[in-house]
């Protein structure tokens, strides 16, 4: 069943074609890639994907919903109720507890639950340092808060740019790890990265070139 | 964010202190002016030309108590002092220093039976310097001459038709001329130009063969001059909640420029408009409580300052201004706001996926 299906969508700005006619589907519970130079349409894929952005032309099909077509106050809704977002700048929320910066998800979302924004530390083992504020954790514990704190409201798609891209190889391997044990409980993920390595963990990759799908290469 | 605190707080003293000040300009100046002398004449409006006894104190249930400064009702004969003519006023002495505070007497006031305070005119016509005597000759009501000796306990200047009267107790007026009404009863009470005109009109319509009189002059001038200092009070006032506002605008315009990254997260995050602008508003407003109850309180001691230096005189705090600084906080940090948290809610979300 598919998750997601971009139909033929193009971006435009001013006389920048950011994207060029994209068709692309993601089935529930895949890893996908997306590779490509700077300028290539990586973020702008992102932000329509991520429901932050529309397309100029053609419809994306999210959980059945044409987002191409919604509001901005239902993009916001949607993004809320259905993504979780991972960052290469991590942007946590420099006077905010790791506990915190969870639950600042969960506010928006819901309802703040402490119990459950431990667990979501805790499942990326960062329990002990849930009182510890950003400046007090290292770059990898700094993405593994960020990642609790885009699983903490179950979302239908996880969307990480460039979630390695800040890290030193033992903390990659880390966030890997915990991408992988995600995949594994059937979670749906789209990570923008440069790098092969984090792209060979996904099954498909998908190379964009000049906005356009230059190829898309399924991993084994 | 600190100096937006500090803006609403120094906003809030001023307008704490101004309107303080401004509710009890009436009330100072008010006892200032009093010192200018009487505001409101009693003649008689009848046929007869004097005023009865019965009939000024009918006039005086008309005035506010706590405000009357003095009455000092008169009585007038003609009189001579070596073959020179002069005019005898009789008063209640007490009551004269009172609603007329301005005289300078040059020596004492009369203490007992038998001493006058004599003008300067009449001082230098006849060469008498306090503790002089001068023997004052005259007829009565009755037509009959009288002949008496006092003493000059004081010598009294004001610069106006005073310095050509000589002037006694009542009691020893009507030894000489006997007893008789007032001729003019001089009121000095602390009040509005609007509020002596009240009782004028009352004192009017209730009390016949009363014409009160308003002393022009005086209660013009005192208007215009409370009318005056009021604007001014009041433009200082508004111009410092305009300064207010826009400091606290700027500040918070600064805020949300250094915030915008956090605001895209949290719009990325899924926090909708209305979230971002109750987070800013919640912050303008607390802002301005706490601003506010600050301002209340240093308000207070600005107007009692401004009061004690100025005007010599303590304030007394007025409870309404707690609630209406509180209330004028929360709009002008509220109004402040508004652009800022306009801006606030244009953040792009997709700033955080960008890296700005």
């Amino acid at each position: 069943m598919n998750l997601l299906e971009l139909n033929g969508v193009s971006k435009i700005y001013s006389n920048v074609h950011a994207l060029q006619k994209i068709d692309l589907t993601v089935e529930q519970g895949e890893w996908l890639a997306i590779m490509g130079p700077s300028g290539s349409g990586k973020t702008t894929m992102m932000n329509i994907v991520g429901c932050m952005d529309k397309p100029s032309q053609g419809s994306v099909i999210l959980h059945g919903v044409n987002i191409s077509q919604e509001s901005a106050k239902n993009l916001t809704a949607i993004r809320r109720d259905k993504i979780g977002l991972i960052f290469q700048q991590f942007h946590l929320i420099n006077y905010l507890t790791a506990l915190e910066n969870v639950m600042v998800a969960q506010y928006y979302h819901s309802i703040p639950d402490e119990v459950e924004a431990l667990q979501a530390l805790e499942r990326v083992g960062l329990i002990e340092r849930a009182k510890h504020l950003p400046s007090q954790l290292s770059g990898g514990e700094q993405q593994r808060v960020c990642i609790a704190r885009a699983l903490i409201n179950y979302p239908m798609l996880i969307l990480a740019d460039e979630p390695t891209g800040n890290l030193d190889e033992v903390n990659e391997k880390i966030v890997l790890g915990i991408l992988q044990q995600l995949h594994k409980e059937g979670s749906t993920i789209i990570v923008v990265t440069h790098d092969p390595e984090v792209a060979d963990e996904a099954q498909r990759t998908v190379i964009l070139e000049h906005g356009k799908i230059a190829r898309i290469v399924q991993n084994n | 964010m600190f100096v937006a605190l500090l803006a609403v707080a120094i906003g809030a003293t001023v307008l704490s202190g101004l309107v303080t000040v401004y509710y009890d300009i009436p009330r100072q100046m008010g006892q200032e002016f009093r010192s200018y002398g009487a505001n409101l004449i009693l003649v008689s409006s009848g046929d007869q030309p004097t005023l009865s006894i019965d009939a000024t104190e009918r006039a005086k249930q008309y005035f506010p108590a706590e405000n009357v400064v003095g009455v000092a009702p008169y009585r007038y004969k003609a009189a001579k002092i070596n073959e020179q003519p002069f005019m005898m006023a009789g008063t209640d002495l007490a009551e004269a220093k009172k609603a007329s505070p301005y005289w300078f007497v040059n020596g004492k006031w009369p203490e007992s039976d038998g001493e006058a305070l004599i003008g300067q005119q009449v001082a230098d016509t006849i060469h008498l310097l306090p503790g002089g005597a001068f023997t004052l000759t005259g007829a009565n009501i009755d037509g009959k001459s009288f002949t008496r000796d006092f003493s000059v306990s004081g010598i009294i200047q004001t610069g106006g038709t005073e310095e050509a009267f000589i002037f006694m107790s009542l009691a020893d007026f009507d030894s000489l001329v006997g007893a008789g009404a007032f001729d003019v009863v001089e009121c000095s009470i602390s009040a509005t130009e609007t509020e002596l005109n009240n009782i004028v009109t009352q004192i009017t319509d209730n009390v016949p063969g009363v014409a009160p009189r308003l002393v022009k002059r005086v209660t013009q001038s005192e208007g215009t001059v409370l009318a005056k200092l009021q604007a001014l009070v009041y433009l200082v006032t508004v111009v410092v909640l305009l300064l207010t506002m826009i400091c606290v605008a700027t500040t918070m315009m600064a805020v949300v420029a250094e915030r915008r990254q956090e605001i895209g997260l949290k719009k990325a995050l899924g926090a909708g408009n209305k979230s971002i602008i109750n987070e800013f508003l919640g912050e303008g407003i607390f802002l301005g409580g706490l601003g506010g109850l600050l301002g209340v309180a240093l308000g207070f001691v600005f107007a009692q300052i401004v009061s004690v230096n100025v005007f010599h005189r303590s304030i007394t705090l007025q409870p309404i201004l707690i609630p209406a600084t509180l209330i004028m906080s929360f709009v002008i940090t509220g109004l402040a706001c508004l652009v800022p948290v306009r801006s606030a809610t244009d953040v792009d979300p997709a700033i955080v996926l960008r890296g700005e």
